[in-house]
C-alpha cells in the first residue's frame, strides 16, 4: 500500500444502459438465490429456531397422527413444557396429545389445530388449554404465524381478524425467511460455528436427545434446568409489566377464543381454561392478584353461556424457585405437579358434572 | 421522509417516473422537483414549510436587490438582513432554549432572577443545512461572485431540492443554480454511479451505521458500568457509526441526484485516512467545512495577520462549527477540541519547517503512523461529540483498561463484524484514491457485491427506520 499524498476523486466509468440492468438483474439473482438457500437451510434444519421449529413439529405431530386423541393440549411454551400428556392419559383414560407451540402464535394457533384436528379426526372428549396469563393482551405476529406449514396455514386465512397485510405476511413469511426471520438469519450469518458446534438446538427436539431439554412424541418436553437469578430478574420485569398495564385482551385472540367456544358447543367437547405455571412469588403480587383476576372475569363472560367450557382456578398454580424457570415455565418435577393438579381440578369438575369415566 | 423509509420509495418512485415523462421542459421538471421537494420536506410537519419559504422569500429578495444597487452602504445593510433573519430563523428554532437555559444559572450567580420564557419548540429537521445554504447564497451575490437569480422558481428549487435539503450536502449556488437553469441529459454512466452510490448509502446507513448505532447506544447508555475495552468498543462503535450513517446519507442524495442529471459535491473523501486535523477537515463534511473556510475563516482574517490571529481565529471558527451541529455544550467543547488539534498542528508544523526535523521512518510506515494517531484524536473527537456530560467522558476514559470482559468481547466482535466491510471498501478506495472504484470492476464483481449489500440490508436493517443523526444539525 502506497502513501496517498492527494485527495481521492470520483471518476465516474462509462456504462451502457444494457450493463446497468445486466448488472443490477445479476445482483437480484444473488439475492434470490441467497433467499431461497436460506430457505433450504432453515426447512433442512428446522432446529436452528426453537421456537419456529416448536410450530413445525406441532403441526406436523397433528396432521400425522396414527389414532385419535382423547385429550387435546394446547396453548403455548408453559403448557408445551407444563402439561405432561401421560399424566391426563393415566387420569382419564385414552390417549392425550400435547400440541402446544410458543406464546407469539397466540390462542389464533389453537383455535386452528382444534379446527384442523376436528376436520381430520373425530372431536376429542376434551381439550385442555393453558396460557401465560400475559399473551392474551399480544396482538397478531405474521412473522411467527408464518411459520405454520403452508399446507395448514392456508384454509385459515380467511379468518376475519387477520388484515389483508397480516395475511401476505404469513405467506411470505415462510419464503422469504432473509426478510422475515429476522433473528435466526443475523443469527446464524453473525455466527455460523453455532449451528455447527452447538447442538442443543438439536437436542431439543430429538425424541433420544438428553440435554437441557427433552421433546418427547406425545409433544411434551421436560426441561431441566433452572436459573434462580433469571427467574428473579424476570420476577421483577412481571411486575412492572401488571404494575404498569391496563388488563385488556387482544381482538385477535378474543375472536379466537370464541371460536374455540363455539367448536366446544357444537361438537360437544369440554374445554378446560387454565393459567400456565407461575413462580409463586410472582402470585402473591397484590397488582398481579387484581391483573389476573380481570382476565379470569373477562374469560369467563365470554363462556358465560357455555356449559362445556371451565375456565379452572381463581388464582394460578404455583411453584417454587427450583421448579420453575423465567417465571412461568415448570422444570424438572414441576410439570408432573401441575399436570396433576390441572387433572384433579378438570377430574373433580368432570366429577360434579357426572362426566367422569 | 426518510430515505430508508417505504414511503420514500414509493415517493421516488412516482417523483422519477414523472421526471422523465417531463424530460422535454426543463420547467415542468423543477415545478415537479420543487412541489416533490416539499412534500417531502412537509411530510414531517408541515409547518416546517413557513420557516423554509421564509429564507427562501428574504434571500431571494435581497439577491435581487443587491444586483440593482452598487451603493456599498446599501448593500452592506442588505446583505445584513439577510444573514440577520437566518440566524434569526436559526437562533430561535434551534439556540433559543439551549442560551436561555445557559445563561439563567450565569445570571443567578449575579443576583440575578430571570424569568426566561423557554420556548418548547421543536427543531425543524435540516434547518442548518438550507440556511447555510441560502446565506452562502446572498454572500456570494454580495461578493459579485455570482449574479442574483431573477427566477423564484429555479432559486426555490436551489433552497429546497430534496436529495439535499435535509443533510447536505451544503451545494454553493455557483455549482446547483445552473445545473437548475439548463436542461438536463441523464447519461448511462450517471445512472450507473448513481444507483452504485445510492446501494452502497444504503447499505453504511442500514447496515453499518445502524448496527455499530446499537452497540454505542447500549454502552454509552451504560457508561457508569463500563469495564475493560468496554469504552474502546463504545468510541470505535460511535465513530463508525457516525461515519457511516453521514456519508450514507451523503452518498445516497447525491446518488438521486445523479439519476436525475445532476451533480452534487463529494461530501466525504475518506476522512479516517486523513494523517492531520488539518487534513481531516478537507476530507469530513467538505461542503460544511469548506462553507465555513470561505465565509466565516476568510472573512475573519484567516490566517493573514500573524500566527496568534491564526490561532484565535481557528478557535473561534471550529468552537462555531461545533454549535453549528447542535444546540448543547458538548458540541462546542467538540468543535474547541478540534480548534485545538488544529493549532497544536500548525505550531507542530512552523516548529518543523523551522528546524527541518522529520521522523525517520519510511514514507509508508510515518503515513499509517500519522493515520492512526489521527484516527485517534478524532475518536477521542467523537467520545465528546456523543457523551450527554462531562461526567459520561469522566467516567468512559477513567473506566478503560486493556482487558477484555464478556460484554466487550461480545460487543467488540459485532463491530469488527459490521466494520469490516467498511474498512474494506475503504481501503481498496484508498489504494486505488478512486472513491468509484465499485463501478469499475467487472459487472459480475459488481453484481455479486451489490448482491451482497442488498442480502446485508434485508438481513441486518433494523424493522423500524431509524433517523440519520445529522437530521438533528
Amino acid at each position: 500500500m502506497t502513501m496517498k499524498k492527494s485527495l481521492p476523486f470520483e471518476s465516474i466509468a462509462d456504462e451502457t444502459y444494457r450493463g446497468i440492468v445486466t448488472k443490477f438483474a445479476l445482483a437480484l439473482l444473488v439475492f434470490l438465490t441467497a433467499n431461497l438457500a436460506a430457505w433450504a437451510v432453515l426447512k433442512a434444519d428446522p432446529t436452528i429456531n426453537v421456537g419456529y421449529s416448536t410450530i413445525n413439529w406441532k403441526w406436523n405431530l397433528l396432521y400425522n397422527l396414527e389414532e385419535p386423541v382423547e385429550t387435546l393440549i394446547v396453548g403455548d411454551s408453559t403448557a408445551l413444557t407444563g402439561v405432561v400428556p401421560d399424566i391426563l392419559s393415566e387420569t382419564f383414560g385414552g390417549e392425550s396429545l400435547n400440541i402446544a407451540t410458543i406464546g407469539n402464535s397466540l390462542v389464533i394457533d389453537d383455535a386452528w389445530m382444534i379446527e384442523t384436528y376436528i376436520d381430520r379426526y373425530v372431536p376429542p372428549k376434551r381439550v385442555v388449554m393453558s396460557h401465560v396469563y400475559d399473551i392474551w393482551r399480544r396482538d397478531i405476529d405474521s412473522n411467527t404465524l408464518g411459520q405454520i406449514p403452508t399446507r395448514y396455514v392456508w384454509p385459515h386465512l380467511d379468518a376475519d381478524y387477520l388484515s389483508f397485510h397480516q395475511r401476505v405476511n404469513i405467506v411470505l413469511g415462510r419464503y422469504l425467511p432473509l426478510y422475515f426471520n429476522d433473528r435466526t438469519v443475523p443469527d446464524l450469518v453473525m455466527k455460523p460455528w453455532r449451528a455447527l458446534i452447538f447442538k442443543d438446538p438439536w437436542r431439543a427436539l430429538s425424541t433420544t436427545g438428553v440435554g437441557f431439554q427433552t421433546a418427547q412424541n406425545d409433544g411434551f418436553v421436560q426441561r431441566n434446568e433452572t436459573d434462580p437469578a433469571v427467574v428473579l430478574e424476570r420476577l421483577g420485569a412481571h411486575k412492572r409489566f401488571v404494575s404498569e398495564s391496563q388488563y385488556h385482551m387482544s381482538r385477535a385472540n378474543r375472536t379466537a377464543f370464541k371460536s374455540i367456544v363455539s367448536l366446544s358447543a357444537e361438537y360437544g367437547f369440554d374445554l378446560y381454561v387454565a393459567n400456565g405455571p407461575l413462580f409463586e412469588k410472582l402470585a402473591d403480587d397484590v397488582d398481579f392478584r387484581k391483573y389476573y383476576a380481570m382476565l379470569i372475569q373477562d374469560l369467563a363472560m365470554i363462556a358465560i353461556d357455555s356449559d362445556s367450557v371451565h375456565v379452572i382456578a381463581d388464582s394460578p398454580f404455583t411453584l417454587p424457585i427450583n421448579w420453575i424457570e423465567n417465571v412461568d415455565h415448570a422444570v424438572l418435577e414441576g410439570p408432573e405437579l401441575y399436570t396433576r393438579w390441572l387433572a384433579d381440578t378438570i377430574q373433580r369438575i368432570e366429577d360434579s358434572n357426572g362426566r367422569s369415566r | 421522509m426518510l430515505f430508508n423509509s417505504f414511503i420514500f420509495v414509493w415517493f421516488f418512485l412516482v417523483v422519477y417516473g414523472l421526471y422523465l415523462l417531463f424530460r422535454r421542459s426543463n420547467r415542468a421538471q423543477n415545478w415537479l422537483l420543487l412541489i416533490g421537494s416539499y412534500v417531502f420536506y412537509g411530510w414531517w410537519d408541515w409547518r416546517f414549510l413557513m420557516l423554509l419559504w421564509t429564507s427562501t422569500a428574504i434571500d431571494f429578495v435581497v439577491a435581487r436587490a443587491l444586483d440593482t444597487t452598487t451603493v456599498k452602504r446599501r448593500r452592506t445593510w442588505l446583505l445584513l438582513v439577510s444573514i440577520s433573519a437566518n440566524l434569526a430563523i436559526l437562533g430561535t428554532f434551534k439556540y433559543f432554549n439551549f442560551f436561555a437555559e445557559s445563561f439563567e444559572p450565569v445570571l443567578r450567580t449575579f443576583g440575578l432572577q430571570p424569568d426566561f420564557v423557554t420556548l418548547k419548540l421543536i427543531l425543524p429537521v435540516g434547518i442548518s443545512f438550507y440556511t447555510f445554504q441560502s446565506m452562502g447564497y446572498t454572500i456570494d451575490v454580495f461578493r459579485k461572485r455570482i449574479p442574483a437569480n431573477k427566477n423564484l422558481l429555479q432559486y426555490a428549487l436551489y433552497v429546497a431540492f430534496f436529495p439535499q435539503l435535509v443533510a447536505g450536502p451544503i451545494e454553493r449556488a455557483a455549482n446547483l443554480l445552473p445545473q437548475i437553469k439548463r436542461k438536463r441529459i441523464i447519461t448511462s454512466a450517471q445512472v450507473n454511479a448513481g444507483l452504485s452510490l445510492i446501494i452502497w448509502g444504503f447499505f453504511k446507513k442500514m447496515v453499518i451505521a445502524d448496527q455499530l448505532g446499537l452497540i454505542a447506544d447500549e454502552l454509552f447508555d451504560g457508561h457508569s458500568e463500563l469495564e475493560g475495552m468496554e469504552s474502546f468498543v463504545a468510541v470505535l462503535a460511535f465513530t463508525g457509526q457516525i461515519y457511516g450513517d453521514f456519508s450514507g446519507y451523503s452518498d445516497i442524495a447525491r446518488g438521486l441526484a445523479k439519476l436525475m442529471g445532476f451533480e452534487l459535491m463529494v461530501n466525504f473523501k475518506l476522512p479516517y485516512f486523513a494523517t492531520n486535523p488539518a487534513e481531516f477537515w478537507t476530507r469530513w463534511h467538505v461542503s460544511l467545512s469548506s462553507w465555513i473556510r470561505d465565509y466565516l475563516y476568510i472573512p475573519l482574517g484567516g490566517n493573514r495577520n500573524g500566527k496568534f490571529r491564526t490561532y484565535i481565529n481557528l478557535m473561534v471558527v471550529m468552537a462555531l462549527a461545533g454549535l453549528w451541529h447542535g444546540a448543547a455544550w458538548n458540541f462546542v467543547i467538540w468543535g474547541a477540541y478540534h480548534g485545538v488539534a488544529l493549532v497544536i498542528h500548525r505550531i507542530w508544523n512552523d516548529a518543523r519547517v523551522g528546524t527541518g526535523t522529520s521522523l525517520a521512518l519510511s514514507s509508508r510506515l510515518r503515513f499509517w503512523a500519522q493515520v492512526a494517531v489521527m484516527f485517534a484524536v478524532t475518536s477521542v473527537g467523537w467520545l465528546i461529540f456523543r457523551s450527554d456530560s462531562v461526567t459520561q467522558i469522566g467516567d468512559m476514559i477513567t473506566s478503560a483498561s486493556p482487558t477484555f470482559t464478556e460484554d466487550s468481547l461480545r460487543l467488540g466482535y459485532k463491530l469488527a463484524f459490521f466494520a469490516a466491510p467498511l474498512v474494506i471498501v475503504q481501503l481498496v478506495q484508498h489504494r486505488t484514491n478512486d472513491l468509484m472504484i465499485m463501478t469499475k470492476a467487472p459487472r459480475i464483481v459488481q453484481a455479486v457485491i451489490y448482491g451482497f449489500f442488498l442480502i446485508w440490508i434485508v438481513i441486518f436493517s433494523l424493522r423500524e427506520p431509524s433517523e440519520f443523526i445529522y437530521f438533528q444539525f
